[in-house]
């Protein structure tokens, strides 16, 4: 073994690094720091996650852009087009993509989170890490895609002479507010569907029903009168009309839009005790 | 300072598994009992039993036990990927736990890619990866295979890249879960020594393994697990020694049709010897396709069945088998020492006796062991047989269990007892003078 002469090992006993395990649960402040402690293998997991979605793929990272252009297009020809649907003076292709980040960036941390034990049995059951790196390693690969449909947002506003305003710097805002939307329920699914393979076939039908009931492709305006407040009862429509907002100078959100995010810190709260819960016998069940 | 020699401390450890069905529960049960509290008593395994025991910075632990006597549980636990029931596990330093390998491998990405995630997801540090992939590469021996897919490799391949990835990682605590024993021979070899020369370097190890040679090679200490508690602790020697009496002990009691003469053995120790056995019915005897094998023995012409073998007397081991097709075999015989080591092997092929068993019926053999061959200790007898095509099936694994000792005469010359090794025999020698002039 040859080491660099000025490069010594670290040894971590030299930093005095001592583990204790034992059978006490740990507080929600610690296991925030245990998450923190593994921000690391977040990132490489999340890596891990993306090199694997585009290997042996001829497009690769094009996939991603690829996806929501094909979206446009479908949605153009029949709600546009077909249909008819007024977006007032925002052109359709504009209308729809902040739909489509929300909706996709809610989706794939559904999905990808509520997965996220159950596809990784091989590391859940030879490391030990806190098991909520799981579903946010997916929450950060999929800012991959997020990030891909955000620049050709910006893209087809400059295409269509589209000058954004100061709200474009609230965007990251709502991205997060998305960001806890969908761990609340994907970290659910995920410790759910440890114990109960049924929530599996759950997912899909989630996410294919949830996009009727979500301002995605159309606008809250052909909705009958007073369907509209039902409608921002979920927080993903009003993570989408937060973008819309930012973007391409949608209504602003009244204060009554924000309390549908309650629901969501009372999911994510009770989700994490639940998935706590779990992840301490996970490795029994895998 | 000195609680730092330390590296693991662990007190009171229990374990105890609720196997009643709950990855199988249904969606019905989420109604009603939704927070699982409902974890009947009825089936508990109680994995683990109060184990406490100290690690100090050097030593290495085999922990061996039969299947099910909490050695993974345990590991498990030291490596932080399951919580104890009860009790505390204290780490000083950087653990590495090998509990398989290829941890976060993934069969699309290259080998050098998984080299560096696979590393990274143990607790590598990037730079560290960099310092040492030229190395990782060379030990695992697969040239420019690293830039493809993982997916396209032969699993020996698979493997060794894999364990070279885990085993050039730093850590005060190296735990190792029989990854040892896979690869091929020549991995392997070169694997024991990398995991030798760790110790060297003061590495504290906890290796699981069933390999009893392995862990007497590389270990300094020794934990017996048994139902969950420590059965017995200390030297490899002791430990093992009483574990593999034991584990022979309990093969003969569950084989109670066999009729075995024991003796125990001149110490007075609880070694078992056996000099002889023999099956009182031909269906209880060990069998293969048409091969069946009756009885055994070892004796020394001048004490007769049941006494240990004086080194400096021959000896002669009879093997009887009964053959019921007409199939040309080869018998052979293996001699192990007390760790199942073996020493030598010796077939009728060399003697060529083989065509005179080839018709049905039952034969004798009786092959005579020379004086002056075995060092003092115990042997272990294995009948295998080899068939025409050289397929080795062994009959066997230790049928006979002898003990040599120095003939009495020779109480005097000290000398003779420091002789290491298990034989020990004369090598005629004579001396020539080739310069004078000195």
């Amino acid at each position: 073994m040859f080491h660099h002469p000025f490069k010594k090992p670290v040894y971590l006993s030299t930093l005095m690094e001592q583990r204790v395990i034992t059978a006490d649960d740990i507080g929600f402040f610690q296991y925030v720091k245990r998450i923190w402690k593994y921000r690391s293998l977040i990132r490489i997991l999340a890596i891990r996650d993306i090199k694997i979605r585009y290997s042996q793929t001829l497009l690769g990272v094009l996939w991603s852009v690829l996806q929501p252009l094909v979206a446009i297009f479908i949605y153009t020809v029949f709600f546009y087009y077909v249909l008819e649907i007024s977006t007032g003076d925002v052109p359709y292709p504009l209308f729809v993509l902040p739909g489509i980040i929300g909706w996709f960036q809610f989706t794939n941390i559904v999905n990808g989170g509520g997965m996220s034990l159950h596809s990784n049995p091989d590391l859940i059951r030879k490391i030990e890490f806190p098991k909520m790196v799981l579903p946010l390693a997916k929450v950060m690969s999929g800012m991959l895609e997020v990030g891909i449909t955000l620049a050709l947002m910006f893209l087809m506003m400059m295409l269509y002479g589209f000058i954004p305003s100061y709200r474009v710097f609230f965007v990251p805002l709502f991205i997060g507010l998305n960001v806890f939307i969908g761990l609340s329920i994907g970290i659910w699914l995920a410790a759910l569907t440890v114990r109960y393979r049924d929530f599996h076939h759950i997912i899909p039908y989630l996410i294919s029903f949830g996009i009727w009931v979500t301002p995605v492709f159309y606008p809250t305006t052909i909705l009958p009168p007073g369907a509209e407040k039902y409608m921002y009862l979920n927080p993903v429509a009003n993570v989408i009309a937060g973008l819309r907002w930012c973007l391409v100078d949608g209504d602003a959100l009244s204060y009554n839009q924000f309390f549908s995010f309650i629901p969501v810190m009372l999911l994510l709260m009770s989700g994490y005790r639940y998935f706590y819960k779990v992840e301490k016998t996970i490795v029994d069940h895998v | 300072m000195c609680d730092m020699e330390v590296v693991l401390k662990v007190e009171g450890l229990s374990k105890t598994y609720f196997s009643e069905q709950q990855s199988n529960r249904s969606i019905k049960d989420l109604f009603s009992d939704p927070f699982m509290k409902n974890t009947g008593e009825a089936s508990r395994i109680e994995a683990l039993k109060d184990i406490s025991f100290e690690l100090k910075k050097g030593e290495s632990l085999g922990i061996v036990g039969s299947n099910g006597a909490g050695k993974s549980t345990l590991l498990k636990i030291l490596s932080g990927v399951t919580a104890p029931t009860s009790g505390k596990v204290t780490i000083n330093g950087r653990v590495l736990s090998v509990l398989d390998i290829g941890t976060g491998f993934h069969p699309d990405l290259t080998g050098k890619e998984n080299v560096y995630l696979s590393g990274e997801i143990l607790g590598m540090s990037r730079s560290e990866i960099d310092e040492k992939y030229k190395e990782i590469v060379d030990f695992s021996g697969i040239g420019d295979f690293v830039n493809r897919p993982v997916k396209h490799y032969s699993s020996g391949m698979y493997l060794r890249l894999a364990f070279s990835t885990m085993i050039f990682m730093e850590a005060d605590l190296l735990i190792l879960d029989e990854a040892i024993s896979s690869g091929d021979e020549e991995f392997k070899r070169k694997m024991l020594k990398r995991t030798q020369l760790q110790r060297k370097k003061g590495i504290t190890m906890i290796i699981v393994s069933h390999n009893l040679s392995e862990v007497y090679k590389l270990c300094t200490r020794v934990i017996l697990l048994d139902e969950g508690g420590i059965k017995n602790s200390g030297s490899p020697t002791d430990v093992l020694g009483s574990y593999i009496e034991e584990a022979v002990t309990k093969s003969l009691e569950t084989n109670e049709k066999a009729r075995i003469v024991k003796t125990p053995d001149s110490t007075g120790a609880s070694k078992i010897t056996i000099y002889e056995r023999y099956w009182a019915s031909i269906d209880d005897a060990p069998k293969h396709s048409t091969i069946s094998l009756t009885y055994a023995s070892v004796f020394s012409e001048n004490r007769g069945v049941g006494f240990p073998i004086s080194i400096d007397q021959p000896a002669v081991l009879i093997i009887r088998i009964r053959k019921d097709g007409d199939e040309h075999i080869d018998l052979g015989i293996s001699v192990a020492d007390i760790r199942y080591n073996p020493i030598f092997a010796f077939s009728s092929i060399i003697n060529k006796v083989s065509n005179q068993f080839a018709a049905p019926g039952e034969y004798e053999l009786r092959f005579e062991i020379p004086a002056n061959i075995f060092n003092k200790g115990h042997f272990i007898v294995g009948v295998v047989f080899f068939e025409a095509s050289g397929k080795m099936t062994v009959l066997h694994e230790d049928i006979l269990i002898f003990e040599t000792q120095y003939p009495p005469l020779q109480k005097d010359t000290d000398l003779m007892r420091q002789f290491p090794g298990p034989l020990k025999f004369n090598l005629p020698c004579s001396v020539t003078e080739i310069n004078q002039s000195l």
